[in-house]
């Protein structure tokens, strides 16, 4: 899965940012960085990600407020944040606003990478629950069809 | 272009836009297209009139916003440019391609 998973790191340190892409590009995937709240809704407006990893604290704008603007527009992207100060307020809060899981820095890398599967498991699983969902609906929309072509052929 | 080698593109495109919905919808569309509306998945390119009428039974209103999908990997496939409209008539735009490429020899096949 990894080569074709791509994965939106928002964060304005730019060291942070260089040692989390050297990690997960390291494990295959395929990763973005950006510095402000601005611009990861306009990269995640123009392009699929299905993993953001969103820094609590943004320059222009709290990573849960972010949240809050991109719920909408990308409903399929996994949101994972990424804090330093971890409280029960702040994780209820960012819950409440749409975040899929939560990173506590410093970061414990295979914490990292665990809760990045986790979420492209239960991304896929999703998907593949939607997509079922699809061709049920085409199965029953069809056997309606039939029918009323039947019921058509009778009344003839 | 030669006429076989227009249909293997559409019918790619077709496939792609269909795929959009998942895996399994498409092979349930093409299983359906052939047991209920006698349309092949090879004859499609041929009979797009029927096969546009049939997602448009299946899917209503959501129909024309998988022609549109297919219509644009169409043109994409094919090199042409494909303006910004709201509402694509896949027939219309294939036929629009077709003369295109017959008249002003314009593909670049990607």
């Amino acid at each position: 899965m990894s080569r074709n998973t791509r994965i939106l790191v928002v964060d304005d340190d730019e060291n942070i940012r260089k040692v989390v892409i050297a990690i997960l590009e390291d494990e295959g995937y395929t990763v973005e960085s950006v510095g402000t709240a601005k611009e990861a809704i306009e990269k995640s407006k123009r392009k699929f990600y299905n993993i953001a990893l969103i820094d609590i604290r943004l320059p222009d704008m709290e990573g849960i407020e972010l949240l809050t603007k991109i719920r909408d527009t990308t409903p399929r992207m996994r949101k994972v944040i990424v804090t330093g100060y971890p409280t029960l307020q702040n994780a209820v809060e960012a819950v409440n606003k749409g975040a899929d899981a939560y990173i506590v820095k410093p970061f414990d890398v295979k914490k990292v990478l665990k809760t990045i599967e986790d979420q492209l498991n239960k991304q896929q699983a999703e998907k593949q629950y939607s997509q079922d969902r699809v061709a049920e609906f085409i199965q029953a929309r069809v056997k309606e069809l039939d029918m009323e072509k039947e019921v058509t052929q009778k009344g003839k | 272009m030669p006429q076989d080698h227009f249909t293997k593109v559409l019918l790619a495109a077709i496939e792609e836009g269909l795929s959009s919905l998942g895996d399994s919808p498409r092979d349930a569309i093409f299983y359906h297209l052939e047991a209920s509306f006698q349309l092949k998945k090879e004859d499609i390119p041929l009979n797009l009139t029927d096969f546009k009428q049939a997602l448009m039974r299946i899917f209503g209103p959501g129909a024309p916003y998988i022609e549109k999908i297919i219509t644009k990997s169409f043109y994409e496939k094919l090199g042409l440019n494909l303006e910004d409209v709201q509402d694509v008539d896949l027939v219309v735009y294939v036929d629009n391609a077709k003369r295109r490429i017959v008249h002003a020899g314009e593909v670049k096949m990607k």
